[in-house]
């Protein structure tokens, strides 16, 4: 495919969750931004925002998100003024709604978090160059390897907990805490970045098990009252007119 | 469920780990016969007492080494692998050194 056929493409063409087939056929309402397709409200705006306020899945599969690893990765994000984690398995939210988490000793992950995009998480990823190989940093794309969930909500640790070998309550894993593990055999990356009062985790995980683990969390959450809703929830979540913040 | 100490990612139900097998002396293949390195890959000691495995965590795909003691099945501890292997080995530079490899 020639460059001048990518360009158009890049340029008319929407991108989709790999979970929108699911999403049009349990009648969610499809949104257009800058980011892409998504689901705005799922069933109607006042019964999304109840359904995250106490237990709620979100799909953020289109939300920007890379990765560097290697010995000079910290040197390298803080070129940029990115504040990064206290150590492994903890996060970090900067201003501009990032979050950074520290998967390993050298390994990082920025998954923006917000509608607003993020001048310094992509111009780290844009200013990385395979050319140079001095700084020993290696971008780790996630943008399509990875897909991004998040279970929101006052009911999220204790559900979430059942799925998984790590107790997600507050008592034993703290806000901006990052858990490696697997839901059903499937390896996961929770970060916990509560939005006010409300627990929140992300949930990033192979791209190729976004459907299933979708479907899984779907039927776990229906046991304690929960339920998929749409972004606008989220977001009026986020921006704490919940009241909960 | 049995529990293992993750020195990346803490104490995780076993079923999350893989195991890696014993922990060898880094060999040059060179140095070996084909009979002899296939007895140093796929050959174990298999000792009785306190062992040095590899241990894998899954989801990470964070390969440490765990010191067990097979008798007892008990770990008595779990650390970075970067604690023995403190630096690359490449073969061609020790033997152009002169180094017994």
């Amino acid at each position: 495919m020639s460059a001048s056929v990518l360009s158009v493409l890049e340029s008319t063409v929407l991108r989709k969750s790999p979970l929108h087939r699911v999403h049009l056929a349990a009648g969610g309402t499809m949104i257009e931004s800058e980011l892409g397709e998504a689901v705005g409200v799922y069933r109607s705006e006042i019964t999304d925002r109840e359904a995250a306020a106490h237990l709620g899945l979100v799909d953020l599969c289109l939300q920007p998100r890379s990765g560097f690893k290697g010995g000079g990765s910290s040197d390298y994000l803080r070129t940029f003024s990115i504040d990064l984690p206290s150590g492994p398995n903890r996060a970090r939210f900067l201003s501009e709604g990032v979050l950074v988490s520290q998967l390993s000793f050298d390994e990082y992950l920025l998954l923006e978090t917000t509608t607003e995009a993020s001048n310094t998480a992509r111009a780290a990823s844009q200013a990385w160059s395979m050319e140079d190989d001095t700084r020993d940093c290696y971008e780790v794309p996630r943008q399509d390897s990875h897909g991004c969930l998040a279970v929101v909500g006052a009911q999220a640790a204790n559900t979430l907990s059942s799925l998984i070998s790590v107790d997600l309550r507050s008592q034993h894993f703290e806000n901006l805490f990052v858990a490696q593990t697997l839901l059903n055999e499937v390896s996961v990356i929770v970060i916990r970045q509560d939005l006010g009062f409300l627990p929140n985790f992300f949930l990033l995980a192979d791209i190729s098990a976004m459907e299933y683990l979708w479907t899984v969390l779907l039927d776990a959450m229906g046991e304690d009252g929960g339920a998929a809703v749409g972004l606008e929830a989220f977001h009026w979540i986020q921006s704490g007119s919940a009241g909960l913040s | 469920m049995k529990q293992l100490l993750c020195p990346l990612n803490g104490l995780r139900n076993i079923s999350e780990f893989l195991y890696g097998g014993e922990v060898h002396e880094l060999s040059d293949p060179r140095d070996y016969s084909a009979k002899d390195w296939a007895e140093h890959v796929f050959f174990d000691e298999n000792r009785a007492g306190l062992v040095l495995e590899w241990w894998c965590h899954r989801p990470t795909s964070y390969w440490f080494i765990a010191e067990r003691n097979t008798i007892t099945d008990e770990v008595v501890r779990s650390f970075p692998s970067s604690e023995i292997f403190t630096h690359r080995i490449d073969f061609d530079q020790r033997r152009d050194r002169g180094e017994h490899v």
